[in-house]
């Protein structure tokens, strides 16, 4: 059992619902092969650094899955690049079970104030 | 101009211990205009912290969070 975090991203031109509708999809292309989806969720929409197919920006989605055997990697992988809506995506293997979102990065202006004194 | 004051690792000033490819706005400082990594020499960080940044740079660039070349002619 390993945990993977994937990002990737879809056509900027949907609408919301068009993307949980993407969301809902691969969801449950992951559960019916009997992973478990740990959270899955519409991060941002952002500009790209460069372009990709064309497109200057980007809906990025986050999902943190569970599966069972890594073999299933290759077949995800497989099941992203033939969906028409992925432009890109990444799959990250994690050491241990996700962790809570990132926090606030402390300013350079306050650590620079702290080193004077 | 010569300075004594010895460089320190960002990281270990701020308490961090992993650094995460989605924040863009942290690994932001430690490219420079044209989307190089700043080497080491410069930014005084830890060769442990060092390593593992780079891999989130360049996981970054893998998902166009970050450029691989950032050359602006327009």
């Amino acid at each position: 059992m390993n945990y993977y975090e994937i990002l990737y991203v879809v056509n900027p031109n949907h609408s919301k619902d068009k993307i949980s509708e993407i969301i809902g999809e691969v969801s449950s292309h992951i559960e019916s092969k009997k992973h478990a989806v740990v959270d899955h969720n519409f991060w941002e929409k952002k500009q790209l650094a460069y372009p990709v197919n064309k497109h200057k920006y980007g809906n990025y989605i986050l999902l943190n899955t569970e599966f069972k055997n890594s073999d299933f990697v290759n077949e995800f992988k497989m099941f992203l690049n033939l969906h028409a809506e992925v432009l890109k995506y990444m799959i990250i293997k994690l050491d241990g079970k996700p962790v809570a979102p990132v926090e606030d990065i402390p300013n350079e202006v306050e650590d620079k104030k702290a080193e004077e004194n | 101009m010569l300075s004594s004051r010895k460089k320190s690792c960002y990281f270990k000033r701020n308490n961090i211990h992993k650094i995460d490819y989605k924040d863009t706005k942290l690994l932001n400082r430690f490219i420079n205009d044209q989307g190089k990594i700043t080497p080491r020499r410069v930014t005084g960080t830890s060769s442990k912290m060092h390593r593992k940044l780079v891999t989130a740079i360049k996981r970054a660039r893998n998902i166009a969070l970050l450029p691989f070349a950032a050359i602006d002619r327009d």
